[in-house]
């Protein structure tokens, strides 16, 4: 069974067709990446999953069925537009969503020490929220996802707003989280971010699935035939390099259909080059959407003429 | 966690009122009634205080209605009174008033026994005691030859009852608060409507402004948010009505023991017709909390729903254009119908009290619409929440809501 189902949802607002045809599906215990650039239909298509719009089409499934009230305390959502009481203090609103999602006031203030603990906020339990940086109102707002311990998680754009430190804290945390069995359903315009976290994606433009799959299958599906090379003194001429051109203090070459990427390590070695950095070259998420996206609009282009 | 589970409407209703109760304003608001009417009561009585006189006023009885003076009796008029000497002509009088022995002398004429009249003689105008202080001392001394009853009749006044043919109402300076409560009730309904708008309009705009909205719709219904901030808010108004009910309390003791006056001492308060006013207040309250909860959840920001709910309050208002036609004839059809109908009821129902008979089915038709229609209103805040929580900057329209609600599918 899968922890969320999506088939062929679709929601207008008006004339505004935000989303037209997204399917995918979340697997227990994964973290899965809903991608997009700003304005993709993204948030519209979580909204849909979390029923506070119902699609115009479509099925949705989440943890077996549709959503009821029950279910709602199973999930911990955190919304790309933060939400949080300005006006009382850190703790009694985390005591209030906490308590809205089942727990009672015992359960939240024993899970609480350790929450505020991990998160440095120990000392900022009796400030109102408005006193806290927006940083700390976005480790609270994890908190208050968290703290009810969801089977599913879906956040939205949770690295806005963080310092490298604070995104690495929530990185291992939601890493942490899947290791326990936890399902996590990430959205993002950060592509990068989603590499180094998530075991399958969507990528969806202009309301439509654009990648689905393994990060790796499809980072194998659209790499180029060359190698990344990054070397101590000068990179002689090789046999079936049919172009180089510089990446990141390093060399990206690109090799002829017939030549492998292990015969150009061994004429490097053989060339007596020592060689620093040597890797199958893979586009990123972001070269792949621009590849993607390109083709797309060329294809429109055409179809048009 | 079953529990915790069921009850999340009351941790709304909890954090609403805790939200606003545990607030200077709040506290200050609470306090501003009391405060108000304690300031206006203590300035007329250092008023009273300060034009009072204590010198005594003389009389020059031309008539001889004075022959004999004897004192006003105890417990008749104030209770500090002046004291009153005779003279023989008006020049001795007149001589004593410019010696300041005297703040003023009475001309009681010879055909005072004809006309009723008497003259007032003053230099500066004398003590507003003295006017009631003389008369009460003429009245006891020409009443002095009539029988005792008479005599009491004559310094106390009547005390008229009047009682329904059923008997089951009366009126009399016994039961003055039967007169008095009702109308303070409909004023009070109108007061804490008003006052209460500033809550109403904010209970939903403000969880938009704080972008809470999406994390409590996802966490609970529609009705469950819905009914919370309404219970919420119902607590907060009543901690303010309760709060000024004690002050007027303590002020209703306090008087008893302060002042002297019979009719504080002897009046009653009908639980009965108190029983009744609470039933009408309380399903009409939540009956308007659900529309301006409605109204909230349609506007884009509580400035734009308090102007809204500042139009849908003014039927309470205008209600009062009808007093006239429910105190003068409380029993008719126009008026029975505008008591049963709840944007009226608050205030005019009460006034129906006051001052007719109603008979119970009445009463328990009024509350019982007015009940069903809370139940509507709420229920239509709950799906107007629903269409417009995630409509940050866009109103709802009202074509929009009703076709949703009826459609059944409130969600957009």
């Amino acid at each position: 069974m899968y922890s969320v189902e999506v088939s062929h949802i679709a929601k207008a607002f008006g004339s505004n067709q935000a989303v037209k045809d997204v399917s995918f599906q979340v697997r227990p215990g994964e973290i899965f990446g809903l991608l997009g650039p700003n304005g993709a239909g993204k948030t519209t298509s979580i909204r849909m999953l979390l029923d506070i719009f119902k699609p115009d089409a479509g099925e949705i499934a989440v943890l077996g069925g549709g959503i009821t009230e029950e279910k709602k305390n199973r999930i911990g959502y955190m919304p790309e537009e933060r939400g949080m009481y300005q006006d009382i203090p850190l703790e009694r609103c985390l005591v209030y969503f906490g308590q809205l999602k089942g727990l009672t006031k015992s359960e939240i203030d024993h899970r609480l020490e350790g929450w505020l603990g991990m998160f440095d906020l120990s000392a900022h339990r009796k400030k109102k929220v408005k006193e806290l940086s927006k940083g700390m109102q976005q480790k609270a707002q994890i908190i208050a996802t968290l703290l009810h311990e969801p089977e599913l998680i879906i956040i939205d754009e949770p690295f806005t707003a963080l310092d490298p430190v604070n995104t690495q804290m929530i990185k291992d945390l939601l890493i942490s989280q899947r290791d326990k069995g936890v399902t996590i359903l990430m959205s993002t315009h950060q592509m990068h971010q989603v590499e180094e976290l998530c075991d399958r994606i969507l990528l969806v433009h202009k309301g439509e699935d654009l990648l689905y799959g393994k990060l790796a299958d499809i980072r194998k599906q659209f790499a180029s035939h060359a190698v990344q090379v990054r070397a101590s003194g000068q990179i002689p001429e090789l046999k079936g390099i049919t172009g180089r051109e510089p990446v990141n203090g390093g060399w990206m070459l690109r090799l002829d259909a017939e030549i492998t990427p292990q015969d150009v390590l061994t004429q490097l070695v053989n060339a007596h080059v020592i060689v620093d950095q040597f890797e199958i070259a893979e586009p990123s998420l972001d070269q792949i959407f621009i590849e993607v996206v390109a083709e797309e609009n060329a294809d429109a282009i055409s179809e048009a003429s | 966690m079953q529990s915790a589970k069921q009850a999340k409407f009351w941790f709304v209703a909890l954090n609403e009122y805790r939200k606003h109760v545990f607030q200077k304003r709040f506290i200050l608001a609470i306090i501003s009634v009391p405060a108000l009417l304690s300031v206006t009561f203590l300035v007329g009585f250092l008023t009273e205080y300060f034009n009072r006189n204590m010198d005594p006023i003389g009389y020059v009885d031309q008539a001889g209605a004075l022959a004999d003076t004897i004192p006003i009796p105890e417990g008749v008029g104030n209770s500090q009174k002046v004291d009153f000497l005779a003279f023989a002509d008006q020049e001795s009088a007149e001589q004593a008033l410019e010696a300041g022995e005297i703040q003023a002398y009475y001309l009681i004429p010879q055909a005072y026994a004809l006309t009723r009249e008497v003259s007032l003689v003053y230099i500066e105008e004398p003590g507003m005691n003295a006017e009631d202080d003389f008369f009460d001392f003429l009245r006891t001394n020409l009443s002095g030859n009539l029988p005792e009853r008479v005599q009491i009749l004559v310094l106390d006044g009547f005390d008229v009852t009047v009682r329904s043919l059923d008997g089951s109402r009366e009126f009399s300076e016994k039961y003055i608060f039967n007169l008095i409560l009702p109308v303070v009730f409909g004023f009070l309904f109108t007061f804490v409507l008003t006052s209460g708008s500033g809550y109403l309009s904010n209970a939903v705009t403000e969880e938009k402004e704080n972008r809470t909205i999406e994390i409590l719709s996802t966490s609970m219904s529609a009705n469950q948010f819905i009914l919370g901030k309404v219970l919420g808010i119902v607590m907060v108004i009543f901690t303010q009505v309760i709060s000024w009910i004690m002050f007027f309390v303590l002020a209703y003791f306090g008087a008893r023991a302060a002042f002297d006056a019979a009719w504080i001492d002897h009046a009653q308060i009908d639980y009965q017709q108190l029983l009744v006013l609470v039933m009408l207040f309380i399903p009409a309250f939540f009956f308007f909390s659900g529309i301006a909860l409605t109204i909230s959840s349609m506007v884009t920001d509580s400035s734009e729903g308090q102007q809204m709910i500042g139009i849908i309050s003014m039927p309470v208002g205008f209600s009062y254009w009808f007093a006239f036609l429910i105190i003068s004839n409380p029993g008719s059809v126009l008026s029975t119908i505008l008591s049963l109908i709840p944007f009226t009821l608050p205030t005019l129902m009460p006034l129906r009290l006051a001052f007719g008979l109603v008979p119970w089915w009445q009463i328990l038709l009024g509350v019982g619409i007015t009940t069903l229609g809370a139940f509507f209103t709420i229920w239509l805040a709950a799906r107007a929440y629903e269409i417009g929580m995630m409509q940050y900057g866009k109103r709802i329209r009202l074509g929009e809501l009703l076709r949703n609600s009826s459609g059944g599918g409130a969600k957009k």
